[in-house]
């Protein structure tokens, strides 16, 4: 298979298969949560936010790390100002900042005249990664594992019964931005490989498939992790074979996984669900006869 | 003796509009106590200023004599059964586990012992063969036993329930006041927010009548008199007036 000789013969292709891996599990495990806090809409807004710090990063001759982590978290607070301080609803209020901070985004990018291709912000790309992307990933990848296993019963409770967190003491609010910006990093990190605009997909679809396969928090988050990881290789092999664009490839092969089990969860399946109607129907008409 | 819970002249508005207008009571300890009154009587806002998940305009609460912050531990709060997402991926036994999280503190991890007192827990209001269900395939009255199984294993000295009898069936009805009793004899003290009369005089050793402010605290023969009652429901009783019913 060309994938694999490619494999060991290109050093880049080592390097974008790893990325890939990592950026589909820390996608999928900050997927779950962010999914089970209705709050996907959230996680589209931040990824487009980081738009602006990238620009400034690269103008001012920062790692983008830095500038998109500060342009993200701002503005997830001020979509949580807005909705809090006015009528404005949580998602009216995600729908006008996160589109602003995108907007100036776009703006500083053509008045700086950066060296960043917007495109390859927008889309990823990769294939171009180079090995301090590779250290970045790996290193917000880290990060994000182990505060998602220390914080895990605290992020658990947060997103299943926030009443009770408030009222034992937890500082809820607190975690909020946590978490935002655990997902701020998450974005950055995936910048390389499905880009700005495709990111939401690899934090909603790998976790919303494991939400159908199964009725546990622990083995949702691992179970997401393991099917973003597929998706990233499944997608980066068509990616590399067809010569397609890796980002749109990975969506896409996460999508397929989704549509598997959409279709045959055990559970939730809908073919699963047909004949088992089917058999009750059947067995109620054989009673009456 | 220090009071469990004291509310000296507490007022609480939303919007502008006032939903709670002077109210003073106080409760012993090994009490359960229920509060009673109208839809829009301000009974949630109550339990949600004493928990300080609203902010109070004017007045004073302790809880054991000081503040909340200093008594969190000794507080287990059950909510209204519709505020979860009944699609949560979590099993019985994991809910009830979560009652241990506030005495564990953060990095601490449930351990084995902890996962043997919840059990313990959800066999102390009969849900033990449901451990390994996820919760949303329960029925109404069910949920509400696991989420008192939670409460219990919190461990705590106050009890807070929010109308927890809605749209549940008898056996987990009788389950959860014969609890509530049980903790009461236990010198615990417990407070539900409850809305049907009918069973009031029953279940609670202490009642209090709210509409916007108190109507009248007491043992419940005391509050439950026609006189009484019509001042806390003369609104939605007025229907009566227009149909011409004296």
């Amino acid at each position: 298979m060309a994938f694999i000789e490619g494999l060991i013969e290109y050093d880049f292709l080592q390097k974008a298969l790893l990325t890939s891996i990592m950026v589909g599990i820390v996608c999928g495990v900050i997927g779950c949560f962010i999914i089970l806090r209705g709050m996907a809409l959230m996680g589209d807004a931040i990824s487009h936010a980081v738009l602006p710090g990238v620009a400034i990063s690269y103008a001012v001759g920062i790692n983008f790390f830095f500038g998109a982590v500060f342009t993200g978290v701002l503005t997830a607070i001020g979509i949580g100002f807005v909705s809090q301080h006015s009528r404005i609803k949580q998602d009216t209020s995600i729908g006008i900042m996160f589109t602003a901070a995108f907007a100036l985004g776009v703006i500083l990018i053509t008045v700086l005249e950066s060296s960043t291709d917007l495109y390859h912000i927008l889309f990823g790309n990769v294939l171009a990664v180079r090995p301090s992307d590779v250290w970045i990933t790996l290193a917000i990848g880290l990060i994000v594992l182990v505060s998602v296993y220390v914080f895990y019963k605290e992020l658990l409770v947060t997103s299943f019964d926030p009443t009770m967190a408030e009222v034992y003491g937890l500082p809820v609010r607190l975690i909020h931005y946590f978490l935002m910006t655990l997902l701020t990093m998450v974005t950055v990190a995936s910048l390389q490989t499905v880009g700005i605009v495709l990111v939401v997909a690899m934090l909603i679809t790998p976790a919303a498939t494991a939400y159908l396969l199964t009725d546990r928090l622990s083995v949702m988050i691992f179970l997401s992790a393991a099917i973003g990881a597929s998706a990233a290789v499944i997608g980066l092999y068509f990616s590399f074979t067809y010569n397609l664009a890796s980002g749109a490839t990975i969506v896409l092969a996460a999508t397929a996984i989704f549509f598997a089990a959409f279709l045959l969860s055990p559970k939730q399946g809908i073919l699963w669900k047909k004949i088992n109607a089917r058999k009750n129907r059947n067995e109620l008409m054989g009673k009456n006869i | 003796m220090v009071a469990v819970l004291e509310l000296k002249n507490v007022h609480v508005s939303y919007n502008g509009k006032s939903a709670l207008q002077g109210v003073n009571f106080s409760v012993e300890a090994g009490n359960v106590l229920g509060i009673i009154g109208p839809n829009g009587a301000g009974k949630s806002t109550l339990l949600k200023a004493l928990l300080k998940l609203v902010a109070i305009d004017q007045g004073k609460i302790e809880i054991f004599g000081k503040s909340l912050e200093e008594n969190r531990e000794k507080i287990a709060y059950v909510p209204q059964r519709s505020e979860f997402d009944w699609d949560f991926p979590i099993h019985v036994l994991d809910t009830v586990l979560m009652g241990t999280y506030p005495k564990l503190g953060v990095f601490k991890r449930p351990k084995k012992k902890d996962r043997e007192f919840a059990y313990d827990c959800l066999e102390k209001v009969g849900m033990e063969h449901f451990h390994n269900r996820q919760i949303g395939e329960l029925s109404g009255g069910q949920q509400q036993r696991v989420f008192l199984a939670r409460a219990l294993a919190q461990n705590a000295d106050l009890f807070i329930l929010d109308e927890p009898f809605v749209g549940i069936d008898m056996v987990s009805e009788e389950t959860i006041v014969k609890l509530l009793k049980d903790l009461r004899d236990e010198g615990k003290t417990v407070v539900v927010v409850h809305h049907d009369l009918s069973k009031a005089t029953e279940y609670f050793d202490e009642l209090l009548l709210l509409n916007n402010q108190v109507i009248h605290t007491g043992k419940p023969k005391e509050v439950m008199r026609p006189e009484i009652m019509l001042k806390a429901y003369e609104k939605e009783l007025s229907f009566l007036h227009e149909a011409g019913v004296n």
